[in-house]
């Protein structure tokens, strides 16, 4: 044991989030993706993956994303974008973004895939 | 004095510049002394004054190679939804935590769970979406 250096609260606020992990992290997830991707399939898992942001709570939505790219790598695949700590940022950062999107969606005829590289831009430029 | 053990059902692994953190749900009062222990695959302990050891499960094989390579990590600690303590704790390397790596088990539950919900074509389906969001992603 050692004595811990303490640092300041307000500084916490300068780290993004790069990965989740616990022993929560895949319970339940499949059952959750499957919901989502059922509703939502024809606009593939990009958007299943934010709109379980948008309608979930924020937690959940997050848990159920990282685990669908966590099996995509698992599986040999990346789901995001290449990226992993920009997917994460993206993920956690695009919450709004991804409620608006959703609603969107609903509302309009939007052009999906240009949309969804918006808001991986917008993230990826936040994570910056 | 016995450590009690508690498995930590979610964390976040955050990142400042070169600055790795952990944040957890922990409601234990004030930190005086701490120790951080990694053996550079599923699991981590963090020891808290000599009372409770946390075990965070399930690291991301992609952290798990930034973790390896640390010296020292932040501990963000949230109590009720509000940052409650934030230390800098050195990362001990130590060779083998007696933990179960059930990473690739709780993937592969996770995606048996995943088929058993959307039937073998749609999980096909699924699966050769992100393939080809993987492929569109490597060009």
């Amino acid at each position: 044991m050692s004595d811990v250096k303490k640092l300041s609260k307000s500084g916490t606020n300068r780290f993004v989030e790069y990965a989740k992990g616990g022993y929560n992290l895949f319970k339940g997830t499949g059952k959750e993706i499957a919901t989502v991707f059922k509703e939502t399939k024809q606009f593939g898992p990009k958007v299943a993956i934010e709109n379980s942001l948008a309608r979930r709570e924020k937690v959940h939505g997050e848990r159920a994303a990282v685990a669908v790219s966590v099996a995509a790598t698992a599986c040999g695949l990346w789901v995001m974008t290449g990226n992993p700590a920009c997917g994460y940022i993206a993920l956690t950062c695009g919450a709004t973004a991804a409620a608006e999107f959703a609603m969107a969606i609903k509302g309009n005829n939007i052009n999906v895939e240009r949309e969804i590289k918006d808001i991986y831009k917008k993230a990826s430029n936040n994570s910056r | 004095m016995a450590v009690e053990k508690v498995l930590v059902d979610e964390f976040d692994i955050l990142k400042n510049g070169d600055q790795y953190a952990i944040g957890f749900d922990v409601d234990d009062g004030p930190i005086f002394d701490a120790d951080f222990m990694y053996d550079g695959r599923n699991c981590a302990i963090l020891t808290r004054n000599n009372k409770k050891a946390f075990l965070l499960p399930n690291i991301n094989p992609d952290a798990r190679k930034i973790l390896s390579k640390l010296d020292s990590i932040v501990i963000i600690e949230r109590t009720k939804g509000e940052v409650s303590n934030v230390y800098e704790v050195e990362v001990r390397h130590v060779e083998n935590i007696p933990y179960p790596d059930t990473f690739q088990e709780d993937v592969n539950k996770m995606l048996d769970e995943l088929k058993a919900e959307l039937g073998e074509k749609e999980f096909g389906e699924l699966m050769k979406t992100i393939a080809q969001e993987y492929k569109k992603d490597k060009k």
